[in-house]
């Protein structure tokens, strides 16, 4: 399952749940790509503490779910 | 300009050129016929998708015209707005996960080889709507909902009568019939809580799934059970239909899929649901004031989301009407036929495995397929679907062996 952990971020895609919709890729093209029908973590993506608007809005648009972020205050 | 889609009086087979019209002339604008907002073109129906979750409302039903919100507890899915809407697909989403949907495929191989076996004891005509698309969908969804074999017919024919109200919103005539269905499935809700938690179909799962303690009551889950039947039960029927009868109106591409059948399934369902998916439209009311392509809405309009024209807008799709079963999805926009966000049809795995098996058995074991000549197809009536009700079929027997590949 992918995981991005990185200071103190944590970012997961449950692939039990991921269908592909490509939401994520849309709404963070440098974090997430999809490939074989499965959002995948960018190679090389970085989480700072820039990123937490973002990444919730990911989490929230998802439609199945499958995004999961803490980040690192909510992580220690 | 007025939009030319009549849906309601002048429905027609071939809606492309009158839908490029008004996708050209007018993409965002009031259509008196619909008495709502037509939205036409690929770029202002991703926007109306963006903006579901704060400007728009679909508590008036998705599926009519109504003046008044759904009672409460019929407010599910599509016709649900969030937060109520994010609590209810929770607990859905497990069950109709990619990898959940992926354990029924044998169930689905062998449902598509059993229905064939029963079309070839019959002669070498059928009607692919009656006889093979409705039973896959059928019995998937009464696998997926655990009920009896016996009771399946019943289920298929309760959810055809919902398809045929939404072309005349004003008719009463199945209203009781409708009435006694949601009543029955209630007692199987309660029938299936009580039984206790062991059984792995979806009412027993939805019964008792539980997110941060919370869980549906009893009214909730028969909502949510209906409404995916109404959702899921015809419109997957159609897009088998659909995309078969696109393939045989296109010798060439059907020749290029006989070919290598594998390897051009995905690509096909994909190109089949563009082409001519089973939502022609849904309808939708503006919750809080917005524009959409800059035209404005107030709260209280009415729009008319006209997926069918989307998925033949030359923005998104080269060659948009021409039916292309090789497309490279990869680098593609989506086509909305299963709508994207937070709506996204939580069905679509289910839907892609069902076309999946279904199609390709159909051809692999059916050796010179083809339409019967000169068979009529009606198209159902009303905005909101594309189904041809019925597709007259014939071949050339023997047949091949179940589990032919
Ligand atoms: S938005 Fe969710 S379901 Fe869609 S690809 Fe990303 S993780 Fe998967």
């Amino acid at each position: 399952m992918p995981e991005l952990r990185a200071g103190g971020h944590r970012l997961t895609v449950d692939h039990d749940l991921c269908s592909g919709s490509g939401r994520c890729r849309d709404i963070a093209p440098d974090l997430f790509v999809v490939r074989d029908d499965r959002s995948w973590i960018a190679e090389g993506a970085q989480v700072t503490d820039a990123d937490e608007d973002l990444l919730r809005q990911v989490e929230a648009a998802c439609p199945w779910f499958a995004v999961s972020y803490a980040p690192s205050a909510e992580n220690v | 300009m007025e939009p030319r889609f009549r849906p309601y009086t002048h429905k027609l087979d071939d809606p492309w050129e009158e839908l490029r019209a008004d996708r050209e002339g007018c993409p965002v604008a009031y259509s008196r016929h619909l008495d709502a907002v037509q939205v036409s073109s690929y770029a202002a129906i991703r926007e109306v998708m963006e903006k579901l979750p704060h400007s728009f409302t679909g508590t008036y039903s998705t599926l009519y015209p109504r003046e008044q919100p759904l009672p409460q507890e019929e407010q599910v899915f599509a016709a649900a707005d969030p937060p109520r809407h994010t609590r209810q697909r929770r607990l859905f989403v497990k069950a109709m996960s990619a990898s959940r949907i992926q354990h029924m495929r044998p169930f689905s191989e062998r449902l598509a080889d059993e229905l064939i076996d029963a079309i070839v004891a019959k002669g070498d005509t059928f009607d692919l709507a009656a006889a093979y698309a409705r039973k896959v969908s059928e019995g998937h969804i009464g696998e997926l909902l655990g009920i009896p074999k016996g009771d399946r017919e019943r289920f298929l024919y309760l959810s055809s009568l919902f398809e045929l109200s939404t072309a005349d919103p004003r008719s009463q005539a199945h209203a009781a019939e409708m009435a006694d269905w949601h009543a029955e499935l209630v007692e199987t809700v309660r029938a299936r809580r009580s039984a206790g938690p062991d059984s792995d179909d979806l009412i027993t799962a939805l019964c008792f799934a539980e997110e941060d303690g919370d869980r549906l009551d009893e009214l909730e889950v028969a909502a949510m059970i209906r409404s995916m039947i109404r959702a899921g039960n015809s419109t997957t029927s159609a897009a088998i239909v659909n995309t078969v009868a696109a393939l045989e109106h296109h010798p060439e591409q059907k020749a290029k899929y006989l070919a290598d059948i594998d390897a051009l399934t995905p690509s096909l369902l994909e190109e089949g649901l563009r082409y001519d998916g089973p939502a022609l439209g849904l309808w939708r009311r503006c919750a809080r004031a917005t524009t959409i392509q800059g035209y404005e809405l107030e709260p209280g309009d009415r729009i008319f989301t006209v997926y069918a024209a989307g998925n033949h807008d030359p923005e998104a799709f080269d060659r948009p009407e021409e039916f292309l079963i090789d497309r490279d999805w990869k680098q593609l926009p989506p086509h909305l036929a299963f709508g994207f966000g937070i709506h996204h049809c939580i069905g679509m795995n289910l839907a892609k495995l069902e076309c999946e098996t279904s199609i390709s058995a159909l051809y692999r074991r059916l050796p010179g397929l083809r339409l019967k000549p000169g068979a009529p197809t009606p198209q159902v009536p009303g905005p909101v679907f594309r189904n041809w009700l019925t597709l007259e079929m014939e071949f050339t027997p023997p047949a091949l062996p179940a589990g032919s590949r």
